[in-house]
């Protein structure tokens, strides 16, 4: 549970992620140092310019839709703002495998990752207001 | 499931203006907590964000007051 300085700091997010095989994984994701707001509004102007996604289309299409519709810097700077927050959840992870990570579920964590950075201090601790018990 | 969440994506981009907007009133903050440009960089960007938005919330309501 925590004591009551760390209910009040700034909380990573609980990602789970369950692969082909039924496997689920839960991760934390810590949020970004202020450096990265850069790279943060170039994304988010970047996904401005998609077009609207069909509806009725299933999830893989709509996957495909969203690829398509992002230009190269855009999908790059989502990766590197992906793999950052990897890299500064998981210091201690070999790199290689986590650029590999980064590269395979950057659509699902991107907007995980705004999310995270963006909530203010008052909304983080309303929406969660404890420490996640879970083993990295 | 993805569409909901890049639409939502889509409903907080914001213009280079805006990231402006932000640079300038971090500078600010700086001055108020009297930081240098390298440790602001460190801090994490929601702490720094919501400072932030405090801050122009404050001013806006010195200019409601002043009006």
């Amino acid at each position: 549970m925590g004591n009551k300085f760390e209910r009040h700091l700034i909380q990573p997010k609980q990602v789970e992620l369950v692969n082909e095989m039924g496997e689920k994984d839960v991760f934390l994701l810590e949020p970004l140092p202020f450096s990265h707001l850069g790279d943060m509004f170039d994304s988010l102007k970047g996904i401005s310019k998609l077009a609207d996604i069909d509806e009725n289309a299933s999830e893989k299409e709509q996957t495909k839709q969203i690829l398509e519709g992002l230009d190269k810097p855009t999908v790059d700077v989502v990766k590197k703002l992906v793999l950052s927050t990897l890299i500064a959840s998981y210091p201690d992870e070999d790199k290689v495998i986590l650029e590999k990570f980064a590269g395979q579920h950057f659509m699902e964590l991107f907007p995980i990752v705004i999310e995270i950075n963006t909530k203010t201090m008052a909304g983080n601790a309303n929406d969660q207001g404890k420490v996640p018990e879970v083993k990295r | 499931m993805i569409k909901e969440k890049f639409q939502k994506l889509k409903g907080k981009a914001s213009s280079q203006n805006d990231a402006a907007k932000v640079q300038h009133l971090a500078f600010i903050l700086c001055e108020t907590f009297g930081w240098d440009y390298y440790t602001l960089q460190k801090q994490p960007l929601p702490f720094v964000l919501s400072m932030i938005d405090e801050l122009y919330k404050k001013s806006e309501k010195e200019k409601k007051m002043s009006k």
